[in-house]
């Protein structure tokens, strides 16, 4: 009955016209899912979440920067021109959180191959609530995913309100910075608009089910909020065109969500980077009817953004595969392997929603989108059918005035439920346990989907609404920003990491980089020494491996010579060089045999030779047994060691 | 130039090249041993060479180092037994129960207990990037220091000894001891019955004195683990090494030091 069930994905590949991901059957996904790695630390913190609705710690209001404190991450060699076009945005947060405001650069910044869980300790904190006096609320992470990567962005998510900003150039930063702030200072007063866009081609499940199940009802709810105009776009009107004018046509919606598949491309296609994650419209025949390339005019995307659009101060959620970005590597394991295929050159946020955000005349505030593929079985559950609270909750915090950041943390106490439930059956799988194929299929789809829904934008913007009663004012545009016309270089000015040298002397200005190079030393010293403590252990356990396998024979062997000065030992051949003559020796093999040979001094037994020889020979058996026992027992304790035991 | 018949070269220990049994004088490598793949310069072995001027005075320093060297290895298995209570012990950072354990251990638990409430200290959460430069610098040399020390000792128990027993200036015998155990002794033309017999004592007393610094590294090194789990830093372990280090020295001094005193307060034979 199982097999029966094909499960349908969001995503069209331009290139060919077919899916993404071609449906599959609950057996077949499970089979998939088998070859994924459970990250045991990160999955007790979810646990934990699970146990104990977590975000802000037990007294601060999350809504109230000054309480929840609001920080920008960067890269700990990001291009300082970044910063100081943001500087708009940064003084307002900044005078906003007071004390609560931090900005985490150079030597604070993150570092490459950094965890959340090392990234918080360094900070001062470890799993568990935020507490905003040592680590705010609102964290903005400046920087490409390749750099600081989506795992990083997606596990501090967990506890943390988190966004991600990344422009090609300063003078996008700027104007998106602008545009915040211009909404948060009451130059911008929008209507309580809503427009649902829902694409339901024939024959094809995945939008079948997202225009039915989700944006229908969805829209339905969402209109019932007082006070809000919910317009719905669905089916024959969602097409292309449609959604270029309510983006390009002066009317844009002060709240957009979608529902669609995403483009996405091989590797390497030209498209890819630029089209990678737009909006698949009505216009698309369908899976029966159209298997050749998909054609621009078929899909919404940011070369479709006009340059006189009115966006500033919306939000848009964008429901479709690679909505918000792709990472490089495929979320999806290959059973066989454990190897994750390359799905892109490089991890990049999607060029829709940074057009969006960047726009000349003003930007939108914030885009939710997915990251990798999106499934439409997190709204459809089991048996249990349609599944909207999350969304539907999500939404009404948006449109109530919440801080995007925390609206969304519905998404993320639904991840943590669901890691916890569906790391428990693919350990059930892995230990031959019977799981039920269809439950394990959509307990991972929607643990995908929830955990790679991300925020592009400030997490702490909120919808600029003009209040109840009041005329909402014309929407405005910003003035043309020009910061610098130089590309923004992909590591700033100053030394590199450095590697491990002689302390350097200690830097007159705090925070410099020269400490950041410092620390680095440090770190490095550090990883080099376990690196020498897994060396060592390894070659014990090598040795004695070899001892076992190999050791057939116990040699003592005595010479004489006129100068010990001369003798050396060659370490490659492992043999005594030089004048020697050999005087006695004792081979004893481990099946009991013994050979010796005796020495003789003017043709007799030489006994003064002979009894230290054979003292020898007790010695080297003694120290033999004793040195291999000590070397296991070195051997055991240093693995405890690395292992933190 | 010293007097210490006991001259250990091509080895380095942490924190200011002591060795902790007291027994060696340690002379620092030329230079820093490589131990890539595939290399095939040979490293620095280390050599044990000892230096007595006449066979009776060498059997007599080598029998009280023997000696010296059964009762640290005695005292190594109370101080792993010490190290496992503190850091089982329940309550914050200070780890020292004092009245619990021998004298000899009373100043280096209260050490310890420092080190171990510096590490713990809130200004050091984490890495290092909050302390002083200075701090920095010393853990950056710490840390540098250990991981040449476990090179050398990998090299020590991955390799072979050589140890060489001297007369009056003058080599009498060498033994290359290998990892496996085989032995190869050379004899000079002019050595005699008590020299045989020294450099045997010699060999006897350098590889028990190798036993215990593995020991001891093993000892240090599941105390530094058991003892990160309590302080629950990150990469704790390594942060904690230079202490539990500095803590099994100072025992074993103290050990020394009460040792010579009582034998100072017995009356002399004849």
């Amino acid at each position: 009955m199982a097999d029966e069930i094909q499960l349908c994905f969001n995503g069209i590949n331009g290139a060919s016209g077919d899916y993404e991901l071609p449906p599959m059957t609950p057996k077949q996904l499970a089979s998939v899912i088998s070859g994924e790695e459970i990250d045991e630390g990160f999955l007790n913190e979810l646990q934990q979440r699970r146990q104990a609705h977590w975000g802000v710690k037990e007294g601060v209001d999350p809504t109230k920067i000054e309480q929840s404190g609001w920080g920008i991450i960067m890269a700990h060699n990001a291009d300082p021109a970044i910063k100081e076009a943001l500087s708009e945005l940064l003084e307002l947060r900044q005078k906003q959180a007071g004390e609560r405001y931090r900005e985490y650069l150079g030597a604070e910044g993150y570092r490459p191959g950094e965890t959340k869980n090392k990234w918080l300790a360094r900070h001062g904190m470890g799993p568990g609530p935020a507490d905003p006096d040592k680590v705010p609320y609102y964290l903005l992470v400046v920087g490409d995913p390749e750099t600081i990567p989506y795992r990083f962005q997606n596990q501090v998510d967990v506890q943390y309100a988190v966004g991600r900003l990344h422009f090609d150039t300063l003078d996008e930063y700027a104007a998106y910075a602008r545009s915040v702030v211009q909404a948060e200072t009451g130059q911008v007063k929008l209507p309580k608009q809503a427009a649902f866009f829902g694409v339901r081609t024939p024959n094809d499940q995945a939008t079948l089910l997202s225009a039915d199940h989700m944006v229908k009802p969805l829209s339905a709810k969402i209109g019932e909020q007082a006070g809000w105009q919910v317009n719905t776009w669905l089916e024959a009107q969602a097409t292309k065109a449609n959604l270029a004018s309510l983006i390009n046509g002066g009317k844009t919606p002060t709240l957009l969500y979608t529902a669609s598949h995403g483009m996405g491309f091989p590797k390497d296609d030209p498209r890819q980077l630029p089209h990678q994650g737009a909006l698949l419209c009505q216009d698309w025949p369908g899976p029966g009817k159209w298997k050749q390339a998909i054609p621009t005019d078929f899909y919404f995307s940011a070369d479709d953004v006009g340059s006189e659009a009115r966006l500033l101060g919306s939000m848009a959620f964008f429901f479709a595969c690679y909505g918000a970005g792709t990472p490089r590597l495929d979320e999806f394991a290959q059973q066989a392997t454990r190897q994750r295929a390359e799905i892109a050159a490089q991890s990049f946020i999607a060029r829709l929603p940074r057009r969006l955000l960047g726009h000349p005349k003003g930007g939108m505030l914030a885009v939710v989108g997915h990251v990798e593929r999106a499934w439409g079985y997190s709204f459809m559950w089991d048996r249990a059918g349609e599944q909207l609270t999350v969304f539907e909750s999500t939404l009404q915090g948006v449109m109530g005035g919440k801080p995007i950041g925390y609206a969304l943390e519905y998404f993320n106490d639904r991840y943590a439920e669901i890691s916890s439930d569906l790391t428990a059956m693919i350990e059930d799988l892995n230990f031959g346990g019977k799981v039920d194929e269809v439950a394990l299929a959509g307990m991972w789809t929607a643990n995908n989907d929830a955990r790679a829904y991300v925020i592009i934008g400030d997490p702490a913007v909120r919808l600029p609404l003009a209040s109840d009663g009041s005329a909402p004012a014309q929407r405005p545009a910003i003035e043309s920003i020009r910061v610098s016309a130089r590309p923004i270089s992909t590591s700033a000015p100053g030394p590199a990491p450095a590697s491990a040298a002689p302390a350097p002397e200690p830097p007159a200005a705090p925070a410099s980089f020269e400490a950041s190079s410092f620390s680095f030393a440090v770190q490095e010293e550090r990883s080099s020494l376990t690196d020498s403590i897994k060396n060592f252990t390894s070659q014990l356990a090598e040795s004695l491996k070899k001892a076992a396998d190999d050791i057939s024979s116990l040699e003592v062997i005595t010479y004489s010579t006129d100068d010990l000065s001369k003798v050396t030992y060659n370490y490659a051949d492992k043999k005594l060089q030089g004048e020697l003559k050999m005087r006695a020796l004792t081979r004893i093999a481990f099946d009991g045999d013994v050979q010796v040979c005796v020495p003789e001094k003017e043709g007799k037994v030489d006994e003064d030779l002979w009894n230290i020889h054979l003292s020898m020979v007790k010695a080297a058996q003694e120290n033999r047994a004793a040195f291999l026992q000590t070397m296991a027992e070195l051997a055991t304790k240093l693995i405890g060691m690395l292992g933190g035991k | 130039m010293t007097d210490n018949p006991f001259q250990l070269s091509g080895f380095a220990f942490p924190g200011g090249n002591e060795d902790p049994f007291g027994m060696w004088d340690v002379a620092p490598a030329t230079s820093d041993v490589s131990f890539s793949a595939g290399a095939v310069a040979a490293p620095e072995e280390p050599l044990y060479r000892v230096s007595f001027a006449s066979p009776e005075e060498g059997t007599a320093v080598l029998g009280l180092r023997q000696r010296e060297l059964q009762g640290q290895q005695a005292t190594l298995l109370t101080l792993e037994q010490r190290l496992t209570q503190i850091a089982q012990a329940g309550g914050g950072v200070s780890f020292a129960a004092p009245g619990e354990s021998a004298p000899e251990f009373a100043r280096a638990e209260l050490e310890l207990d420092a080190a171990l409430q510096r590490l713990t200290a809130p200004v050091s959460y984490g890495l290092f990037d909050r302390k002083k430069q200075e701090e920095q610098a010393a853990d950056l040399e710490a840390t540098s220091q250990w991981r040449k020390f476990l090179d050398h000792v990998r090299e020590m128990v991955t390799t072979y000894a050589r140890v060489q027993t001297e007369i009056a200036g003058q080599p009498i015998g060498q033994t290359a001891v290998g990892w496996t155990g085989d032995f190869r002794t050379i004899w000079t033309p002019a050595v005699t019955s008590a020299d045989m017999a020294l450099h045997y004592h010699n060999i006897t007393t350098t590889l028990q004195w190798r036993l215990g610094t593995m020991r001891l590294v093993g000892v240090v090194g599941a105390g530094a683990a058991n003892i990160a789990v309590k302080l629950a830093i990150p990469g704790g372990q390594l942060l904690a090494l230079p202490a539990v280090w500095n803590f099994v020295k100072d025992v074993l001094a103290e050990w020394r030091k009460v040792r010579a005193m009582t034998n100072d307060q017995q009356p002399a034979t004849s």
